[in-house]
């Protein structure tokens, strides 16, 4: 298991990484593009749990704060609560006060969902007037909107996938002084609606399982490789875990699959639940081997 | 057993051993894509964003897949459920994405489809990379 001590640091570039874009956007070069990878952020959970560095774990959390604070997104900071509580629930409380905790996310979840975007543009208009700058739920709820249009066009099969993903926002561009007559045209910002206007329902909902589902598979390792005690590989599995369920809020909210910048790590946060569970099935397989055949029908 | 069977096993097994050596986080499917990330996440131009360089993920990913069934001898291990439900997202989506090329769309959901072959890769990678 130790090939896997190395991961954490993946989490440690995510970081050092977003200071150096940011340090480049200051300097002239590029632009920062932070926010939308923010779902590799929990990795950094694994440095102090594979490596038993502890120190790392007040840098790792320190630093990640720190960049909250020279670059405050909203997305960030959802991320990390939320990263925090899972973290919690997975490793750190007894089962009982677990699905407590678990009830109260779901509640708040169903609360949040409820009440529609209007909790997410409270806490981003707060969050963002906290540090003088303007949100940008008008933007949002524009696309929204005309993103939902579309899905209620053609709900079932969408357009089957054909069509381009670039939609009018509403605002225009300043082609000549104090002329504007350029319709911006932008992506969605929810990956969700993306995939049920041009895939239907079918190909949302294919999505979503396929995600989600890796997700759930994930928390299912994490619980059966502890219950066989390899402790490592159920840190990692839980960091994965934690990892695509960030990567579900920030598709909420951002332009994520459709741009391989931050489709690779995503898809390789999912592919890794998908190899631990193809792992986990074969230590059930070398379990139930050797086994006395009474006991095999335990192991299916 | 005949002496070509034991050849195939030979060569096979060396091509496992060459091509995974090492376990998971150190087979080339693994490396190639944490290297890429990290590489994703120190360019502040964007460069795997732009339109010239779009396609190059989707090269080297194929090339990591061609690696894994190579090493494999092209076996399919049997895919967990979200497995199944990505690979048909990926079929019934790609006649769409096809048209979309075909007639010069600018935008399309062709990444977020394409680079789906990244979680479905695991599923053509050797049985030997699911022990550490």
């Amino acid at each position: 298991m130790n090939e896997l001590k190395w991961l954490g640091w993946i989490g440690t570039c995510f970081v050092a990484g977003a200071f150096f874009q940011i340090a480049c956007e200051n300097a002239g070069i590029g632009y920062a593009r932070v926010h939308e990878r923010a779902f590799l952020a929990p990795l950094i959970f694994l440095i102090p749990l594979l490596r038993g560095r502890k120190r790392w774990t007040t840098i790792g959390c320190g630093s990640a704060l720190l960049l909250l604070i020279v670059d405050p997104r909203t997305t960030m900071l959802i991320v990390y609560v939320m990263s925090l509580g899972m973290w919690a629930v997975m490793f750190r409380l007894n089962s009982i006060t677990q699905k407590l905790v678990i009830g109260g996310m779901i509640l708040t979840g169903l609360l949040v969902s409820a009440a529609g975007p209007t909790v997410l543009k409270a806490i981003d208009d707060r969050f963002k007037s906290a540090y003088g700058m303007e949100g940008n739920s008008q933007f949002r709820s524009g696309l929204i909107q005309t993103g939902v249009d579309a899905f209620l066009a053609s709900p079932v099969y969408g357009d089957m996938f054909r069509g381009g993903t670039s939609f009018p926002t509403g605002f225009y561009m300043e082609t000549a002084p104090g002329r504007f007559d350029q319709e911006i045209m932008a992506p969605l910002h929810n990956d969700y609606l993306e995939f049920l206007t041009k895939g239907g329902l079918i190909g949302g909902g294919l999505m979503v399982g396929g995600i989600g589902g890796s997700a759930w598979i994930a928390w299912r390792n994490v619980k059966r490789l502890k219950s066989l005690g390899m402790t490592d590989a159920a840190h990692w599995q839980g960091a994965v875990c934690i990892c695509i369920c960030a990567l579900m809020f920030t598709m909420l909210v951002n332009p994520v699959l459709n741009n391989p910048e931050c489709a690779v790590p995503a898809y390789w946060m999912v592919a890794q639940a998908l190899i631990g569970q193809r792992y986990v099935r074969r230590l059930n397989i070398a379990r139930c081997l050797p086994q006395p055949v009474y006991q095999q029908e335990q192991c299916v | 057993m005949s002496r070509s069977l034991v050849i195939t096993t030979e060569k096979r097994l060396f091509r496992q051993q060459t091509l995974t050596h090492g376990g998971l986080t150190r087979s080339p499917w693994f490396l190639g894509l944490a290297g890429l990330t990290v590489l994703i996440l120190f360019d502040p131009l964007h460069l795997i964003s732009d339109i010239r360089y779009k396609q190059y993920p989707l090269v080297m990913v194929m090339g990591l897949i061609g690696l894994s069934v190579l090493a494999s001898g092209g076996r399919v291990a049997r895919p967990a459920w979200p497995g199944v439900l990505l690979a048909i997202l990926l079929v019934i989506a790609i006649p769409g994405l096809v048209v979309n090329k075909l007639e010069g769309e600018a935008s399309s959901l062709f990444s977020a489809i394409s680079l789906l072959l990244i979680p479905l890769s695991v599923y053509l990678l050797p049985p030997t990379l699911d022990t550490f």
